[in-house]
C-alpha cells in the first residue's frame, strides 16, 4: 500500500531510454511535468538507464513515484498501477524495461543490505513499441497523460492519501 | 551427433545476447556469437538529421554505464568537425570527468560482474548475503564516481552541462572542492579494493594479441595517437580508418574488426600494455603488488588491469582537482562558434576501450553521415580467437566448468551489449 504524505519530500523519478521509443515513456513524462507547477516537496529526476545507482538516489528517499515503460502478463490496459509490495512479491510477472540491473533485483538488493527502501508507487506503461526510434507512440503518449493527471490529481490533495494498486493478483 | 543444449541464464553478468557451438568430440568451437543488441548502426541512423549540437545529448543514451565517454567522443568528433581546439581548463575538466566514469564503471565490472565468480555465488544478491561489506563498499565507490559527475556536469548518466567548446555551466572552486573532499574521504575504500583483488588468482591463460588504444605523454585516456602494438601510429585521428577495418561475418550481427592483425583487444589491458610506464604512481604500486608482468596477454587480467586503472584514476583526479585549485578557475564562455561544413573524427578511451565517433556535417551543421564503433564491437573477433584456444586446453572438465570458464572469458572483456534479458547458451556438440 502507498500512502503520500505532502509534508515528506516526493521523488518522482521516470526511467527508460529515450532512443528506445515506448521504453522512453518514463523519461518523457519528467519532461512533461518539469513544465508543470509542483508542489515544493517535489523532486523531479530524469532516471535514464541508471540500474544500480538507483540505490544512492532512493536512499534519500521516503516516498517515490515511479514511472517506466513495463510489460505486464497480468493486463493489456494502457497503465499498470502497482505498490512496492506487489514489485517485490510478482518479480516474475512484472518486467521493467532493458536498464543495467531491473527494479526488482535493486530493490531485493537493498532489502539484503538492510539499507532502507522509500515506499515506492509505480506507474507502468504498456509499451507498443521498444524498437530504435526518439518518438513515443500514440499509445505510450495518451498513456503518460492518463499518469500525468493521476499525478496531478493526487499533488492538488492536502492531505494524506493511499494509492491502491490496480493490478491484482490473479485477476486476469 | 547428438546435441546437448545448456541454457545459462544469467552468465549473465554481461550485458547480452551470446550463443556458443562447442564441438566436443572434435574439441573445437564451431561457432560464437556475441549479439550487440545496442548496435552503433541504429544510433547512426538517429544521428543523420540532426543538428550537430545535438549529438552529445543523443549519444550520451546510447549507454547508461559510459555515458560520459559517448559524450566526451562525440563533443571531440564535433569540435574537430568545427575546428575548435577547447580551452586547457575545458579539457582538463573532461579528464576529471573521465576519470570518474573510470572509477564508476570498473568499480559495476569488477565487484559486480566479476567477483561472485570468484566467490563462487552465482551473482550480486547472493553475494550481497555472504559478502554484505564488499557489496556495501562498492556501492560507496561507484556513488563516489556518480557524484562526483553530478557535482561537475550536473550527473553521470546523461550528463547535462558538458558542451560543444565547453561547458554550459563550469563548476565553482566550491564545487571542486566538494568533489576534492569526497574523493580523500574515499581512499580508505580504495585501499581495500586493492587489497581485496589481490587475493583472487586469475585462470591460466595466455593468446598473445595485437592491442589498440590512445598513447601520449599522459596515461592517455581523452586525447592521444591512435596506437597499434604491432607499431602503427596514426597522426591525425581522422586516419582512423587506415587500422581499424570493420568487416562483415557470415556468423554475426555484428560486425568484427580488424587492426593491423586479423585481431585486436582494446580496454584496461590493452592501454596497461601500451603504455603503463604512464600510469600514476600510485597504480604502479598495484601493478607491482599484483605481480601483473606486461605486456600482458591472459585477458582474465583485464580484471585486475581495472583496478589497477581505477586507482589510477582516483589518484589522477585527486591531483587534477588540486591543480585546477592551484590556477583557479576561469569563467570562459566560448560556446560561441561558427557552423562550417566538415568532418570530424573524436577517438577516446572509454572503461571498455577505445570509442570512435566520426561525423560528417552540411554547412547548416546538420550531421549528413556518422559512423561509431565501440569497444565490444573491437573486442568480438578477438573473444573468438580466445575462445577457440581455450575450448581444446580444458576439454578434460565438465559441461559445465567448461561453460563456466566461457562466461568468465566473455566476462572478463567487460562487454557492454546492452542493458536487457542476459543468458549465453553454450551448445555442446
Amino acid at each position: 500500500m502507498f500512502v503520500y504524505d505532502p509534508k515528506k519530500p516526493l521523488l518522482i523519478i521516470g526511467f527508460g531510454n529515450p532512443l528506445r521509443s515506448d521504453d522512453g515513456a518514463g523519461v518523457f513524462a519528467i519532461e512533461k511535468l518539469k513544465k508543470m507547477k509542483l508542489p515544493e516537496n517535489v523532486k523531479l529526476l530524469d532516471g535514464g538507464t541508471m540500474g544500480i545507482d538507483t540505490i544512492s538516489v532512493f536512499e534519500n528517499y521516503s516516498q517515490v513515484i515511479l514511472i517506466d515503460c513495463l510489460r505486464s502478463d497480468l493486463t493489456f490496459e494502457p497503465i499498470v498501477e502497482a505498490s512496492l509490495d506487489e514489485i517485490i512479491l510478482k518479480p516474475n510477472e512484472l518486467h521493467f524495461s532493458a536498464h543495467e540491473l531491473n527494479l526488482n533485483s535493486v530493490l531485493n538488493l537493498m532489502k539484503t543490505l538492510k539499507l532502507p527502501i522509500p515506499n515506492i508507487f509505480v506507474y507502468g506503461i504498456n509499451p507498443e513499441s521498444t524498437s530504435y526510434g526518439t518518438e513515443l507512440s500514440s499509445k505510450a503518449k495518451n498513456a503518460v497523460e492518463l499518469v500525468l493527471k493521476k499525478i496531478q490529481k493526487l499533488l492538488s490533495l492536502p492531505k494524506k492519501r493511499t494509492l491502491k494498486s490496480v493490478v491484482q493478483k490473479g485477476v486476469i | 551427433m547428438k546435441k546437448l543444449d545448456i541454457n545459462v541464464h544469467h552468465i549473465t553478468r554481461v550485458e547480452g545476447h551470446g550463443n556458443v557451438v562447442v564441438n566436443y568430440e572434435k574439441g573445437v568451437v564451431e561457432d560464437f556469437r556475441l549479439e550487440i543488441v545496442e548496435s552503433p548502426r541504429f544510433f547512426e541512423v538517429m544521428l543523420r538529421g540532426r543538428h550537430i549540437t545535438e549529438a552529445p545529448q543523443i549519444t550520451s543514451r546510447i549507454c547508461g554505464i559510459c555515458a560520459v565517454g559517448h559524450t566526451t567522443t562525440s563533443l571531440r568528433a564535433s569540435e574537430n568537425a568545427l575546428g575548435i581546439t577547447p580551452s586547457e581548463q575545458t579539457q582538463e575538466i573532461r579528464k576529471i570527468i573521465l576519470d570518474a566514469e573510470f572509477i564508476q564503471s570498473h568499480v559495476l565490472h569488477v565487484y559486480f560482474l566479476v567477483l561472485p565468480d570468484f566467490l563462487n555465488v552465482g551473482s550480486v544478491l547472493p553475494l550481497a548475503e555472504t559478502h554484505p561489506e564488499e557489496v556495501k563498499r562498492a556501492l560507496r565507490l561507484k556513488k563516489l564516481g556518480n557524484d562526483l559527475c553530478e557535482v561537475l556536469v550536473g550527473r553521470h548518466v546523461h550528463p547535462i552541462s558538458m558542451a560543444v567548446n565547453g561547458f554550459t555551466k563550469i563548476p565553482s572552486v566550491k564545487d571542486f572542492q566538494v568533489v576534492l573532499k569526497m574523493l580523500k574521504d574515499s581512499e580508505e575504500d580504495i585501499k581495500k579494493m586493492i587489497d581485496l583483488f589481490g587475493t583472487l588468482q586469475m585462470p591460466d591463460f595466455w593468446q598473445e594479441t595485437e592491442n589498440i588504444g590512445l598513447t601520449n605523454c599522459e596515461f592517455a585516456l581523452y586525447d592521444g595517437k591512435i596506437t597499434s602494438s604491432l607499431g602503427k601510429k596514426l597522426e591525425k585521428t581522422s586516419d582512423y580508418l587506415d587500422l581499424i577495418h570493420e568487416r562483415v561475418v557470415s556468423h554475426s550481427s555484428a560486425k568484427h574488426v580488424k587492426g593491423e592483425g586479423e585481431t585486436y583487444s582494446v580496454g584496461a589491458l590493452a592501454r596497461l600494455n601500451l603504455s603503463a610506464e604512464k600510469l600514476h604512481e600510485k597504480a604502479k604500486e598495484v601493478l607491482k603488488k599484483y605481480k601483473l608482468s606486461l605486456p600482458n596477454f591472459n585477458p582474465y587480467n583485464n580484471n585486475l588491469a581495472q583496478v589497477v586503472e581505477t586507482v589510477h584514476c582516483f589518484y589522477d583526479s585527486i591531483e587534477r582537482i588540486e591543480n585546477i585549485l592551484k590556477k583557479g578557475i576561469r569563467q570562459e564562455n566560448h560556446l560561441g562558434y561558427k557552423i562550417k561544413a566538415g568532418r570530424g573524427v573524436g577517438a577516446v578511451e572509454v572503461p571498455r576501450g577505445i570509442l570512435f565517433h566520426d561525423y560528417e556535417i552540411d554547412k547548416n551543421g546538420i550531421i549528413v553521415k556518422a559512423n561509431c564503433i565501440i569497444p565490444t564491437g573491437q573486442n568480438l573477433a578477438n573473444i573468438e580467437k580466445n575462445m577457440k584456444k581455450l575450448v581444446p586446453e580444458i576439454l578434460g572438465k565438465s559441461k559445465e566448468e567448461i561453460t563456466h570458464d566461457l562466461e568468465m572469458l566473455v566476462r572478463s572483456y567487460d562487454p557492454c551489449i546492452s542493458c536487457s534479458a542476459h543468458f549465453l547458451d553454450v551448445e555442446f556438440k
